[in-house]
């Protein structure tokens, strides 16, 4: 059983500090293929690695959680959820966009605003101990 | 070796890993497997790629209960 989470521990936080989880110092991280700052990618690295992991578990527990979302594991789901969401809200306001901005054509690229950093970063630490904290429930 | 080529490696060890888990006596959830197998696949989606407006809100998910 420790050699399961030992191995377990490795492998999610090889997929979970793939970005910004680990912003000092990534793991490994995407190349910023435009000069993106690594910020930015490292940030959406780690969204894409939570937004699949939570996907998936609302799938996997639709039916039990959907008859009683009083479960641990179906309100760290939702609790992931929101931390996603909202991560995804901060990185769209360090990088200075908006719905607004989307319309335009092409759309602008992203010009990082200094004063929306820790707000991304935060929300990283956020969405980071909300996986965690699922993992620890369904594990 | 470059950035991405280290973490396509990566992932590739990473789910010789899980698949290990998979065939061996060691007793790991298959639900874990399957999510984490799910957390990779939507990670070498984007990998690589330039981060857009659109990709963050393909991301976002509903509570589905």
């Amino acid at each position: 059983m420790k050699l399961q989470s030992k191995y377990l521990a490795s492998a999610l936080a090889m997929v979970m500090l793939v970005g910004v989880g680990c912003t000092k110092k990534p793991v490994i991280a995407s190349p910023p293929p435009s000069g993106q700052p690594p910020l930015v990618v490292n940030a959406r690295d780690t969204l894409a690695g939570a937004s699949g992991f939570v996907a998936n578990a609302q799938k996997q527990y639709a039916k039990e959680c959907i008859a009683d979302p009083t479960q641990g594991k179906c309100k760290y789901i939702n609790q992931a959820v929101q931390g996603i969401n909202a991560t995804i809200q901060a990185e769209e306001a360090y990088c200075g966009w908006s719905p607004a901005t989307a319309q335009q054509v092409p759309q602008p690229p992203c010009i990082p605003v200094a004063s929306a950093a820790d707000g991304l970063s935060a929300a990283i630490a956020n969405l980071t101990t909300f996986v965690n904290q699922l993992k620890g429930a369904i594990q | 070796m470059n950035t991405l080529t280290a973490i396509q490696l990566s992932l590739l060890l990473l789910q010789g890993v899980l698949s290990s888990f998979k065939s061996d006596q060691l007793e790991l959830p298959a639900e874990i497997i399957a999510d984490i197998q799910a957390a990779i696949a939507n990670l070498q989606k984007y990998a690589g790629t330039d981060v857009t407006f659109d990709q963050l809100e393909a991301m976002k998910l509903t509570p589905q209960w």
